[in-house]
């Protein structure tokens, strides 16, 4: 504390304590003890920068990894809440087919300026399998084309689940024209754009800047379909997915 | 500036934690299918609704045909009073059923509707009504017989309840008797000499009577009173008491428990405890020096008998063996296994004693584990007793009954099909580095992984570890939770005592020695107090008892 006095009397114009401070509308997650330096902006860009900093830089041996200096304390933050599982209905006629809907929402927060993207990933392919067999399931839901399918489509000889994710920040190729194709436009038409699972993570999620303190809200809708003429055996059938989100 | 140099590397030090990577949040998504077979059960036909007493109606029915590929699952049965309402008041896999505990004079109409194993539903069936009995008249007290040679029968015959056979099973009993002469009869039964569980009549005159009382409670003694009227009016009564059986024990068979392997000098000695249950033969130990043994043919066998010991001399010192022991059931069934592992050292070797006899305990912690092992977690186990599923608090601790067997199990759909190791060690709550490691296996049609054990035989909270080891990825995933078990006196096993009775014996020899030596003190002290210094004495006479002062 003697220190931090002395500091501060010397370098009264430049120099804070560092701490990481927060209201009830504001958060500054690392401060600066320097005495140089400055945020600028312009229309174009932003910068900060420090002086005063000596041996800066990330070094490690195998028991300590060490950020030394300002710039280097510039860590990412990124959190995801919690979904929750989704349980689609009505129940599925095994025989007279039909149709079960569920969803499920969580809201990502990052820091990161840049952003971040997310996945979407299946525990086991195909995702959606009988609890009491392991080999009676619902396929993946494929698409037509390379782009989402704008309608949910299923052969009335098949079973099938699909996924379509609105919110915000949700990936162009999940975007629509408001009437008939995904992967284009900027609309998020109800029902619309539908993809499969896979045990191969599927990018859904795209944001360029941080969404702080608020975080940004998305929706993953699930649908399931047995066809008319498909015989689907009774049961409960269950799909594990984990969706994953990385700061840029 | 130095200082304030290693100020800034402090403060970056001490905020590297926030750094984060990525996040993640797993979920599920499910639904119901339902309805494949293509038809549901037929109705069932032929519903007869008859009175057997007061208090007790039987409905037989004709049994329905699947409508599908789902075979019939069983009945539920309808009651109405007085053809009013509809309740749902059974579900029975028979044809039959005996619907007791209704009130006399009273008309009651039934239906039954069957289901198959998916679910499906036949509609119900035509009803059938009927009318309990009238109450009769109470008991006589005296179980004497009365008026003989009334009544009926030959000239002279004394009127009296002969050859009385009581035939107790599970849940019921059958009692037959024969009357010298026709007559009505009427039974009366309950856990008291109030006959307070139920009454059943015959309301036909015979000289044979049969009864089947239902309803009763397994390993109950029941008294019993049988009543017979002639047609004149004439009662005789007979008492008896009968016990009810005890079902015979049922599912997988316990493992033996308390399974150790002690180093010695040139032996490695095994002990532990045979399961008590009437279907018990025998054991079976196997050994590998590679790792447990999965099964009761995986490893070379050593020992098969009922005893509770065995010495495995055929070992070589500084190596490792692995024990898995089986119990044998007298229609051939094995349990799942307990292990055990142990290591002569090398003479002059230091041996550092180990903090657990958990086997799986030093086994390194390696996270490349299948995704579907990765998944698991402690609520995907069910821990059962008596046929129920008990419930997890916290997903961490199980409540159990420590008198009766306890069955482990993990759905085999949750694993994938790979070699892998299912091992589940409860740690002794009197002494957390006494273990008992057991395994589980798939059973006969390949539904569940699963594991008994007997009654844990003492309360107390029973440290609980699952390793699971995948051998294809050469991972290993653990999971931690709690039994607590609630021990009851009426123990049907016995609970080991931490002494052996030479211990005890000498424990008391103890305590009676130093109790004998206060009392001696007490005397000296008494003696002295009263004078500070010894008094001189030489004429007393010092008795057995009495120390006394001379100088």
């Amino acid at each position: 504390m003697i220190w931090f006095l002395a500091v501060a009397a010397a370098f009264p114009s430049g120099v804070a304590i560092a701490a990481v401070m927060s209201s009830t509308n504001y958060k500054i997650q690392s401060d600066s003890l320097n005495f140089g330096g400055v945020r600028s902006n312009s229309s174009s860009y932003a910068i900060e920068d420090t002086l005063g900093e000596i041996a800066t830089g990330i070094s490690s041996s195998t028991n300590y990894i060490m950020n030394a200096g300002y710039q280097q304390m510039q860590v990412t933050y990124i959190a995801i809440t919690s979904a929750a599982n989704v349980v689609m209905s009505p129940a599925i006629g095994g025989v007279s087919g039909g149709t079960a809907t569920g969803n499920t929402s969580f809201t990502v927060t990052t820091d990161d300026p840049a952003g971040y993207t997310g996945t979407i990933q299946a525990s086991t392919s195909p995702a959606l399998v009988n609890n009491a067999s392991s080999t009676v399931s619902f396929a993946d839901y494929l698409p037509g084309g390379a782009n989402p399918d704008f309608t949910f489509t299923n052969a009335a000889t098949a079973s099938s689940l699909g996924f379509s994710p609105k919110g915000t920040d949700i990936s162009s190729r999940y975007l629509d024209n408001g009437s008939n194709a995904c992967g284009t436009g900027s609309s998020q038409t109800v029902g619309a754009c539908w993809d499969g699972l896979s045990t191969s993570p599927k990018t859904f999620l795209s944001r360029t800047s941080g969404n702080q303190p608020s975080g940004t809200l998305t929706t993953l809708n699930f649908q399931a379909a047995s066809g008319s003429n498909h015989i689907q055996l009774s049961g409960t059938y269950t799909a594990t997915s984990t969706v994953t989100v990385i700061p840029l | 500036m130095k200082k304030l140099f290693k100020s800034i590397l402090i403060i970056s030090i001490a905020l590297q934690p926030l750094i984060a990577a990525a996040a993640q949040s797993t979920f599920t998504e499910s639904l119901m299918t339902t309805g494949v077979s293509s038809a549901p059960p037929s109705i069932p036909a032929n519903l007869l609704a008859t009175p057997v007493s007061d208090s007790q109606i039987n409905l037989t029915w004709d049994a329905s045909t699947s409508g599908g590929v789902y075979p019939i699952g069983g009945y539920r049965i309808f009651r109405g009073i007085d053809f009013v309402g509809t309740t749902t008041i059974a579900t029975t896999s028979a044809t039959i059923y005996s619907d007791i505990g209704l009130a006399a004079s009273t008309t009651y109409s039934y239906t039954v509707e069957a289901f198959d194993t998916n679910s499906q539903y036949s509609g119900q069936s035509s009803p059938s009504a009927t009318t309990t009995f009238p109450v009769p008249p109470a008991p006589t007290p005296s179980p004497t017989p009365t008026s003989p040679g009334s009544g009926g029968g030959n000239p002279g015959t004394e009127f009296r309840i002969t050859a009385l056979r009581v035939s107790p099973g599970n849940d019921q009993a059958e009692v037959a008797f024969e009357t010298t002469m026709p007559a009505q009869s009427r039974v009366f039964w309950g856990v008291t000499p109030d006959y307070e569980a139920g009454s059943l009549q015959s309301l036909i005159y015979g000289m044979s009577h049969d009864l089947m009382l239902t309803g009763l409670t397994s390993g109950t003694t029941y008294f019993l009173r049988i009543q017979a009227t002639n047609s004149s009016g004439t009662t005789v009564t007979t008492d008896s008491l009968f016990t009810t059986e005890v079902p015979a024990e049922t599912g997988p068979m316990p493992n033996p428990s308390d399974f150790r392997a002690i180093p010695e000098t040139d032996h490695i000695a095994l002990t532990w405890q045979n399961p008590r249950d009437p279907r018990f033969d025998s054991v079976r130990i196997v050994r590998s020096e590679t790792f447990f043994p999965k099964d009761q043919f995986d490893g070379v066998p050593i020992y098969e008998g009922a005893a509770e010991s065995f010495n495995d001399a055929n070992v070589t010192v500084g190596k490792t063996y692995y024990y898995a022991i089986f119990a044998k059931s007298n229609d051939g069934q094995f349990s799942s296994g307990a292990v055990a592992k142990a290591r002569i050292a090398f003479p002059g070797e230091v041996v550092i004693s180990p903090t657990s006899t958990d086997p799986f305990a030093d086994l390194p912690q390696a996270a490349n584990v299948d995704p579907k092992i990765a998944l698991l977690t402690l609520a995907d186990f069910d821990f059962i007793q008596e046929g129920k599923i008990l419930a997890q608090v916290g997903n961490q601790t199980v409540a159990v009954n420590g008198s009766e067997n306890l069955t482990i199990r993990l759905a085999y759909a949750k694993v994938p099909e790979i070699l892998k190791t299912i091992a589940i060690t409860l740690a002794d709550p009197r002494d957390p580095t006494k273990s008992f490691p057991f395994l589980l296996r798939a059973n006969a049609d390949r539904t569940y992984y699963q594991a008994t054990i007997g009654p844990l035989g003492r309360s107390g909270n029973y440290a609980m570890s699952i390793a699971i080891l995948d051998f294809e990825n050469m991972g290993l995933k653990r999971l931690h939770g709690n039994l607590m078990a609630l021990a009851f006196a009426a123990m049907s096993i016995p609970v080991r005592v931490p002494f052996d009775i030479g211990g005890l014996l000498a424990l008391l020899l103890l305590v009676l020695i130093l109790a004998l030596l206060l009392f001696l003190l007490r005397r000296v002290f008494a003696k002295k107090t009263p004078v500070m210094t010894p008094v001189p004495v030489l004429a007393q006479q010092p008795s057995d008892d009495i120390p006394v002062f001379i100088k």
